[in-house]
């Protein structure tokens, strides 16, 4: 498929405080707008209007398709947003059709970490990669399956969500966020990555255990899926220098030692893959594998 | 008229053989086996129980093994409980014996596609087979097919790391034995007659069992969820517990809808097996 000046996307991000969207055409990624959302709205119509304001700066004839990241867990077919953390006033929104009815196009949801795995799969580290796992690694934890280049089509919406499952005392995320800076020495993941470049040794000691609690995620996902790569991303991503040795060091005790042969792990750093991801949903509804755009040619 | 189809279960205490038409075993056996014995001595129990259902209206084999398994060429590695089976090429030496298609796949796995053929799962498209018993492990069906990952790897929930061990440890029957010095089985027995220690024990090990489902259900979050394998049989004595910690998922909109059920088949294990055959040739026909 190719996507020309005559057939663009749009993706949209939807945040805790802000939407962002961006649109895709001939060009690659060529506007970008977003509105923050109005804060302790109460109205579950105001976020809507939000949405269908950021989409509207960048609509025009030329889009076949909108898709949108929700940070929680949607109804596929029905468009329907079910269980949404950071939104309280949204309890069973049926976004898709209200999109569609307001632009006339086909509009696909997906949980947020998914459109990052579903981004990387279409525009970055996981462009011809058959079966990887996409993890998200910033102030959460969250991640999304590739199954022979499409997202994995589970029961409800809650397959990839690593960053919950229990661990140690309470749950991955806690420990391979940015939150585990915070809880287990109480600064930010910046502030140590900060201290670590000037080669202080704590914050490289924080890091290094950072790295084995990285493996057993990883470990844990290998044994649930056994995924060929896995791809990381996300502001956590930009510190992986100071934990990938122990990471690896710590991968190398995995139970079954052929599934690791030609496993990899992959930090990759695309721009915009929120909206690249978001904008993917066209594509891996509409089973399209491959995607250029002009720009290639 | 549907084929016949010779389903084998192999484990380290026996192998068991079925002959399988029209999702019933027409005829079945049991063969003990000595685990430590040689790579052909086993080899050659599988041969002969084969042999004993066979017929000549059966068009293959299909066989579960408890260990990790190359699906394609059909070689199993490092058998559970058969120390001597470190890689053995079952498919090639099967086909070459009897002249049929065989496939071989993990136990887990033909659990899991032995319960959508013909148990609890039948009419899921996303479902998972847990097993608890002697290991722990499980088989992911995705749009009615087995989904086996990279390396026939995926579905070992068992060994992903829990407290100071990994889920196997604390959820297997052998565990009971270990840290009571009373048999799974005995505990079992004395919780069907309200003993009330044993049903205390069974309450916690559903805490656990609810942690590892939890962790399925974030990882391939399937519709439904069917357990098998000896500890199952004590469903009832840790259902509610392992709901409770379930229940701590914190989507509950997608938790209304799943479902958890025991298997309750015995012969899960042999009707498994002979689904491979099945989903084999379903699967060529998707082609």
């Amino acid at each position: 498929m190719v996507i020309t000046e005559k057939g663009a996307l749009i993706g949209v991000d939807l945040g805790g405080t802000k939407v962002a969207a961006g649109r895709i055409d001939g060009i690659g990624l060529s506007n970008i707008a977003y509105e923050l959302i109005p804060a302790k709205s109460k109205d579950p119509n105001d976020i809507i209007n939000v949405v269908i304001d950021v989409i509207g700066q960048l609509f025009n004839d030329t889009v076949m398709g909108i898709g949108i990241g929700i940070p929680g867990l949607v109804d596929r077919e029905e468009g329907i947003i079910n269980d949404v953390q950071n939104i309280p006033s949204w309890k069973e929104v049926h976004l898709k059709e209200i999109l569609e009815n307001h632009f006339q196009v086909p509009v696909y949801l997906d949980n947020d970490a998914n459109c990052f795995a579903l981004g990387e799969s279409r525009f970055g580290s996981g462009k011809g990669v058959d079966d990887f796992v996409g993890l998200t690694l910033g102030t959460g934890m969250g991640g999304g399956i590739i199954k022979e280049g499409f997202l994995l089509s589970d029961a409800h919406c809650s397959s990839g969500e690593f960053g919950n499952i229990p661990y140690l005392d309470s749950i991955y995320e806690d420990y391979c966020s940015g939150k585990f800076f915070v809880k287990q020495y109480g600064i930010k993941g910046e502030e140590m990555a900060k201290a670590a470049a000037m080669g202080d040794a704590l914050a490289l000691k924080a890091f290094n255990e950072f790295g084995i609690h990285i493996a057993n995620a990883i470990k844990t996902i290998k044994l649930a899926v056994d995924p060929h790569k896995v791809i990381i991303g996300g502001s956590v991503a930009q510190a992986s220098k100071y934990f990938e040795t122990s990471m690896w060091k710590s991968l190398l005790d995995f139970p079954f030692p052929r599934a690791m042969r030609d496993f990899d792990v992959i930090f990759s750093d695309v721009k915009n893959i929120a909206i690249l991801g978001s904008a993917s949903l066209y594509l891996d509804r509409t089973k399209t594998r491959e995607m250029e755009t002009a720009e290639k040619h | 008229m549907e084929s016949a189809v010779v389903g084998v279960s192999i484990s380290g205490k026996s192998i068991v053989a079925g002959k399988v038409k029209n999702g019933t075993i027409e005829k079945s056996i049991t063969r003990k086996i000595y685990n430590r014995g040689s790579e052909e001595e086993i080899l050659s129990e599988v041969f002969s129980v084969i042999n004993e259902v066979k017929d000549d209206e059966v068009a293959g084999i299909g066989i579960g093994v408890p260990s990790l398994v190359d699906v394609e060429k059909g070689i199993v590695y490092r058998v559970q409980n058969i120390p001597s089976w470190r890689e053995v090429h079952l498919k090639e030496i099967l086909e070459n014996h009897f002249g049929l298609k065989v496939y071989v796949n993990n136990d887990a796995n033909c659990f899991a596609i032995g319960e959508m053929y013909f148990g609890k799962t039948a009419g899921y498209e996303n479902s998972v087979g847990l097993i608890i018993g002697a290991g722990v492990g499980a088989g992911i069906i995705f749009k009615s097919h087995l989904y086996s990952g990279t390396n026939c790897g995926a579905g070992e929930f068992g060994e992903i790391p829990f407290r100071d061990h990994n889920y196997e440890y604390y959820l297997n029957d052998a565990y009971f034995e270990y840290k009571y010095g009373v048999a799974a089985n005995t505990f079992l027995n004395r919780a069907n007659k309200k003993d009330k220690i044993a049903k205390a024990i069974f309450e916690h090990y559903g805490t656990d069992l609810g942690n590892l489902i939890k962790t399925i259900l974030f990882t391939v979050d399937p519709e439904i969820i069917v357990i098998g394998g000896s500890l199952s049989k004590a469903f009832p004595w840790f259902e509610k517990s392992m709901w409770d910690k379930i229940n701590t998922f914190p989507y509950k909109h997608a938790l209304s809808k799943l479902k958890i059920v025991a298997s309750g088949q015995e012969e899960i294990a042999v009707l498994g097996a002979a689904a491979l055959y099945f989903d084999a040739q379903n699967q060529r026909l998707k082609k």
